[in-house]
């Protein structure tokens, strides 16, 4: 429905690819998850990136957390689709009044 | 710029994008599924063709016909006697909408969704045009309304009709609704599809039950499914008997009768001997004449008719007329010549004429009754083979909606006659005085006659479709009476899917003790899916058909063919002799007669133009050339253009074009099965592709041309069984239960119909990383070790949602109970105790997203009676509370208030849904798609989980036993792909036949592996969890679709230590759900005994079932005359200290001149203060109850049965001395078995 927080198998995937040296500090001690990941591999794949590239862009290295996010369907899309009648209207309107 | 079409071609990639962005904006257009409408399209437009103009149901009131009545008694001539004429002109369906009388609503139609809320039927209403006529006056017409109709979903009548994607998920649909089903009181039903006998298609039958219906009957006979343009059917035999005569066999309003088929033929035509003679054997010239066998009997049957003497047409009918005036149900003044035609209309042979019948028609019917006899003496001869009823080639399908007119034509037929006379006899008892003409009938006729008949046929309707049952005055020419419908379950979708292509073959077979209906012929195939049956009871009764069969709903236009048959050389004159001619034949009408060398040349260029498109022949039209051969099928060329023939697309090769082939003519046809296969001069066809023999669900099984074929079919059930996402549009569905996988996938290894057929809407499994190895033990005998860390991460986490309706009013169906009696809501000024204002909101129904346990309250309500304006005041201030049975904690989703329909009543229906999470336990049950199933017996800690080098620790463990046996290949292939694909990041294409000897499967996955620097045959080094050494073998490991299966234990445990019992006998009681224990019988005893585990089995028999201490006399030895002694100081404390026998104490007041001082033994009172001496010698033993209960059984009977206590009260053999027992004293402490028994 919504990817999960954790590769079920490892619960973690790599380490991310850093090209600035700088900042990596306090990024490559944290342990990355998959929950994060969805957002940006739709976002690679729909540049035109193969799904395998895409991954691998993101840091997931082993089949286990790859098949996370490769084979995820986001249904929660579809399921918004039915939320009770103007629920979404008042929700956008709460939206626009802060 | 015009918003672009959405595409709907699929290949077997993930397609991401593409179905987001479906998932976020349905479609405007059409659906991008069209597959899967394809799939359902048979129900709808089966019934679509009900209510379309010359729909079946006008051509059914055409077959009905006038009514006519006469009034006045049976005693009046008739020519005094006034006709009341009736019939129908049409019939109306109405969509769904609200009464009228609803004056609140402003949207006025009830949409299919509010319909599953409100858990009411989807229905519109139903009304009929009839028009009436007295004597020769004017008709007159009028309407009357019988009734709400349930209307398919998606069907011409339903709202839903048409809809984009888009405006389905506005109405609260699926964006991929499918209709199909009817909705009868929230719940979604079908009709089964069911297999019929080939329609007007004579089928040589050896049925040894044939002989029981008469001395000379014989094995032998033609049965002829003869089917009118409305779809309903009536079923004619021919039946040889011993001598050589054949008589015709119909049924008739569930009654069976029996004609000599020469009257019929006479009645038929003006005929002579002469010319049935020719018309069976042939022209003198021609080879049939020498046919002895055939004129010897031919002869005989022209002669056994003499002793009837009757000789002409007319002569002929008005016989037959006489005879069966009675069951026909005519008017009295029809002549028995008439009657005659009516029966030849209504019964014989009806696809050929039924209506208006003309005489070229009854030659027609003629003509084939002709050639019936003629292969039934084949038959017999054996010159040609039986036909089996069971091969798909002699059958067809009885569609839904087809089944569901028949039902409305004959409740409509039942309206107008008998229900119309007993409406008219009850109008006439009351005002006997008056006739048809009279001016008061007019006056009353059709409302107040009317309202005396049951027109509610909208009602007879939804009775079918809730129960399945058919109740039916004439059969309609049925094998069976019931489970014609069945709940189409969204358990998942691909058993949802799967209730739309199931055909069922009558469960009249499912009764019958040969298996030879089960049997999986090679004419099914392409037609009915081999794989996917299940397996006990149903196996080879329920089948489903393969995704490309298709079922022909609408006649296609055949009228070219009769000229262009005659332009090929058909003629009109026939001999027996088949190498002489051959029948030609179109919907069971005899166009002519050809040469059997002909008959190929003009079944080949039909063939040929068919597929061309050319001379106004239709595609899907069957042609069936049965070639001449010894002994075989009789020939002949049978074409076919009617409806529910299955057919399916094939390529023809001289056109190298799109054909589509029916079930009648693939036998006798050669289609090659791939492009490799084609014989040059003999395939005429080839198979677009091999997986076109599969169903829907069986095209699911990866590489399922790897498995042992059991295990293909065992993944068929179980995909059904899966615990997967039933919808979508879950927040408007209130299904009884519904089972959900929260984080579903779509599989890594899949084939591009996954795709096609949308089952990304609907995700089924998750792609779990599985290790095959021997790990822990605790994966012994199809068990399987649950990764912990995983399992907490979310993996195979699922939800069961539960509706349940609560109503304050009666249900049972009497109407009396309309007055509210009971309101929703806490009873106004009551007191409500504090922890139920915690569980209940204001309004007395409870919060949404609360927890509730077993014994919570989970709505008020209270009683409420009107005073005297009308309003409705509750008077006692009681509030009462509904409690929540189940014992399993849920959570409330919705609460839904229902109000009335017509919205003039206060709500007295809510139907609350319960959430139960259901995160994977132990004993829960998980599978591949293979038929691998295996059940949680662990959640091993991940730390102590083997891992490989790459650190990867797998999801699931199974056991390598589970192979060797099984021989479940595919396993291991998905497994290759699955690890593959996912380090390419590809999606793997697992269509059955893809690979072969020469480039294997375990190749192109297994370099694929290498290239992505792993193991090419998928194994791995793996490192012991606990111990952190390398595993001496490396260990097959990769990724695997899943499935969790519905099956929990959550759902089945039973345990009990003590419990309710049954009161008789004190065992426990029996059942799950009401906390009763599990039964240990006798082949359970049977094995404790051999164990010699007898201290186990007494514990099991006695101990924990009915162990009853019992209180036993040992001197009388019986259980029934002991009984507690009272004291008179004791006050109110019931305590039994004391029992005594009363048969061997005697009544002190019955002692005559008793000395109180001088007894022995104490005196004793009873209930009533009489007082007792003696009968001390009792004693307490451990019986089992049932023991007691049969004493007390025996003793209603008069036996009386006696227990030996101690065996020193065996009696002696030898001389009987009577022996008082000594030494015997009352311990409770140590209580003396029984000892034996003797009656």
């Amino acid at each position: 429905m919504i990817i999960p927080i954790r590769c079920f198998s490892c619960g973690k995937v790599g380490f991310p690819t850093i090209n600035n040296a700088h900042d990596s500090q306090e990024l490559t001690l944290v342990a990355q998850v998959v929950g994060d990941l969805w957002e940006r591999y739709l976002k690679l794949i729909d540049e035109g990136i193969t799904d395998g590239d895409a991954m691998d862009q993101l840091g997931l290295k082993r089949y286990c957390c790859r098949r996370m996010v490769m084979t995820h369907v986001d249904l929660i899309e579809k399921l918004l689709k039915y939320t009770p009648d103007g629920r979404n209207e008042k929700k956008l309107q709460l939206g626009k009044d802060d | 710029m015009a918003p672009k079409s959405t595409s709907t071609s699929w290949d077997h990639q993930y397609n991401t994008l593409r179905r987001e962005d479906l998932f976020r904006n349905p479609p405007t257009d059409h659906s991008a599924y069209p597959l899967l409408q394809q799939a359902v399209n048979p129900h709808i437009e089966s019934f679509d063709a009900l209510f379309a103009d010359d729909g079946l149901l006008a051509r059914g009131l055409a077959d009905i016909g006038t009514r006519v009545f006469l009034d006045g008694d049976d005693r009046t001539p008739l020519e005094s006697r006034n006709r009341l004429s009736v019939r129908y002109k049409s019939v109306h369906l109405q969509r769904s909408l609200l009464p009228p009388a609803n004056k609140f609503a402003t949207k006025r139609e009830i949409l299919p969704a509010e319909c599953r809320e409100r858990h009411v039927s989807y229905r519109g209403k139903l009304s009929a045009v009839l028009e009436y006529r007295i004597n020769d006056e004017d008709p007159k017409e009028f309407v009357r309304e019988i009734g709400l109709l349930p209307i398919m979903v998606k069907s011409s009548h339903c709202h839903l009709r048409g809809n984009s994607p888009a405006q389905l998920v506005a109405r609260k649909e699926e964006s991929e609704e499918l209709g199909g089903y009817f909705i009868i009181n929230g719940i979604e039903k079908i009709i089964r599809l069911l297999l019929m006998n080939r329609r007007n298609f004579p089928l040589a039958i050896n049925r040894p039950s044939f002989t029981n219906r008469g001395p000379a009957y014989t094995p032998f006979g033609i049965i002829l499914r003869s089917v009118r343009p409305d779809e309903t059917s009536q079923t004619n035999v021919l039946h040889y008997l011993n001598d050589g005569n054949v008589t015709f066999r119909f049924s008739w309003r569930k009654n069976e009768y029996l004609v000599p088929v020469m009257m019929v033929l006479k009645a038929l035509v003006e005929t002579n001997d002469r010319e049935i003679f020719e018309g069976l054997v042939g022209s003198p010239d021609s080879k049939g004449i020498q046919n002895t066998f055939l004129t010897d009997r031919v002869e005989l049957l022209l002669r056994t008719y003499k002793t009837y003497g009757i000789y002409t047409m007319s002569q002929t009918r008005a016989y037959l007329g006489e005879k069966f005036r009675p069951v026909l149900g005519v008017p009295d003044n029809l002549s028995n010549y008439e009657v005659g035609t009516e029966f030849l209309r209504r019964i014989v042979l009806v696809h050929l004429g039924n209506i208006n019948v003309t005489d070229e028609q009854d030659s027609d019917k003629f003509r084939l009754l002709l050639l019936m006899i003629r292969k039934l003496y084949a038959l017999v001869a054996g010159d040609c083979a039986v036909d089996n009823p069971d091969a798909v080639q002699n059958q067809e399908i009885l569609l839904g909606g087809f089944l569901y007119g028949q039902i409305i034509k004959e409740r409509l037929d039942e309206l107008i006659s008998s229900g119309l006379r007993l409406g008219l006899r009850e109008y006439f008892r009351k005002a006997p005085s008056r006739s048809f003409t009279s001016d008061e009938f007019t006056r009353d006729f059709p409302i107040k006659v009317f309202q005396k008949t049951n027109e509610n046929v909208g009602n007879a309707l939804e009775y079918f479709l809730s129960t399945g049952n058919l109740s039916s005055p004439s059969g309609l020419d049925l094998q069976q009476v019931s489970g014609f419908t069945v709940v189409a379950e969204k358990l998942n979708f691909l058993r949802f899917i799967s209730h739309f292509r199931m055909v069922h073959r009558g469960s009249f077979f499912a009764q019958l003790k040969t298996t030879t209906v089960r049997k999986l012929l090679p004419e099914s195939w392409g037609f009915l899916c081999p794989v996917h049956t299940p397996d006990g009871s149903p196996c080879g009764l329920l089948n489903h058909l393969a995704h490309k069969c298709k079922i022909m709903t609408e006649s296609v236009d055949a009228a070219t063919i009769p000229q262009l048959a005659a332009e090929l050389g058909v003629v009109d004159t026939s001999s027996a002799a088949t190498d002489e001619s051959v029948v030609v034949m179109l919907n069971g009408r005899i166009l002519g007669w050809c040469k059997p060398s002909e008959s190929r040349r003009i079944a080949d260029t039909f063939r040929y133009w068919k597929v061309e498109g050319s001379h106004g022949i239709p595609l899907q039209l069957e042609i069936g050339h049965v070639p001449a051969s010894n002994g075989g099928s009789y020939p002949g060329i049978y074409m076919s253009a009617e409806p529910a023939r299955m057919v399916r697309p094939t390529k023809y090769l001289p056109l190298e074009k799109e054909d589509f082939v029916g079930t009648l003519e693939q036998p006798y046809m050669s289609i090659a099965c791939a492009e490799q296969e084609i014989v040059s001069g003999e395939s005429t066809h080839v198979e677009f592709d091999p997986t076109n023999i599969l169903s829907i669900l069986a095209n699911m099984t990866p590489f399922s041309d790897f498995n042992q074929s059991p295990r293909n079919m065992y993944q068929c059930q179980m995909g059904k069984q899966t615990m997967g996402t039933p919808a979508t549009a879950l927040a408007y569905r209130t299904d009884n239960k519904m089972y959900r996988l929260q984080t579903g996938q779509t599989p890594v290894v899949r084939s591009p119909l996954h795709n096609a057929y949308g089952f990304d809407n609907f995700p089924n499994g998750t792609n779990a990383v599985v290790a095959v190895i021997s790990y822990t033990g605790y994966d012994m005998d199809d068990a399987m070790i649950l990764n912990k860390s995983a399992h907490e991460r979310g993996f195979g986490h699922g939800t069961i949602y539960k509706t349940k309706k609560y109503t304050l009013k009666d249900e049972s169906r009497s109407k009396s109970t309309k007055n509210v009696t009971k309101l929703f809501g806490f009873a106004p000024g009551s007191t409500v105790k504090a922890w139920t204002q915690t569980m209940l909101d204001e309004d007395g129904l409870p919060h949404v997203g609360r927890a509730v346990q077993e014994g919570d309250v989970i709505f008020a309500y209270h009683t409420v009676s009107a005073d005297y304006s009308g309003n409705l005041v509750n008077r006692d201030g009681v509030t009462k509370y509904e409690k929540y049975k189940d014992s399993e904690q849920a959570f409330i989703e919705e609460v839904r208030i229902i109000g009335s329909e017509l919205g003039n009543e206060p709500a007295q229906t809510i139907s609350i849904k319960f959430r139960i999470p259901r995160s994977p336990i132990i004993g829960d049950k998980f599978s591949s798609r293979h038929g691998q199933k295996g059940v949680c017996s662990q959640k091993w800690p991940a730390i102590d989980m083997p891992f490989s080098e790459s650190g990867i620790q797998p999801d699931i463990i199974i056991n390598p036993h589970a192979f060797p046996s099984r021989m479940t290949i595919g396993m291991f292939v998905e497994s290759l792909a699955g690890k593959a694909g996912a380090l390419h990041g590809l999606a793997q294409d697992s269509t059955p036949f893809r690979f072969d000897e020469d480039n294997p499967a375990a190749d192109y996955f297994g370099h694929q592996l290498m290239k992505a620097g792993y193991n090419y045959h998928g194994n791995e080094p793996m490192y012991s969890g606990i111990t952190g050494q390398e595993l001496a073998a490396d260990i097959y490991i990769g990724v695997v679709y899943y499935q969790r299966l519905r099956h929990m234990v959550n759902d089945k445990y039973q345990v009990r230590t003590t419990g309710p019992v049954v009161a008789t006998t004190g065992q426990p009681i029996k059942g799950r759900k009401r906390g009763g224990g599990i039964r240990v019988g006798e082949m359970e005893r049977d094995a404790l005994l051999a164990h010699g585990t007898a201290f186990l089995l007494q514990d099991r028999l006695l101990n924990c079932s009915d162990y009853t201490p019992t209180w036993v006399c040992r001197k009388c030895g019986s259980f029934l005359s002991v009984q507690p002694t009272v004291t008179p100081f004791g006050g109110k404390k019931k305590v039994v200290n004391t029992v005594r026998c009363r048969n061997c104490a005697r009544r002190l007041d019955q002692i005559p001149g008793v000395e109180v001082s001088k007894l022995k033994g104490e005196i004793w009172e009873d209930g009533q203060g009489n007082q007792w001496v003696g009968g001390e010698e009792t004693t307490k033993v451990a019986v089992p109850g049932a023991l007691k209960y049969l004493d007390v059984e025996l003793a209603a009977m008069g036996v009386k049965l006696r227990y030996r206590v101690d065996s020193k009260d065996v009696i002696r053999k030898g001389r009987l001395i009577q022996k008082t027992p000594e030494g015997v004293g009352l311990n409770n402490k140590h209580l003396p078995a029984l000892v034996g028994a003797e009656a």
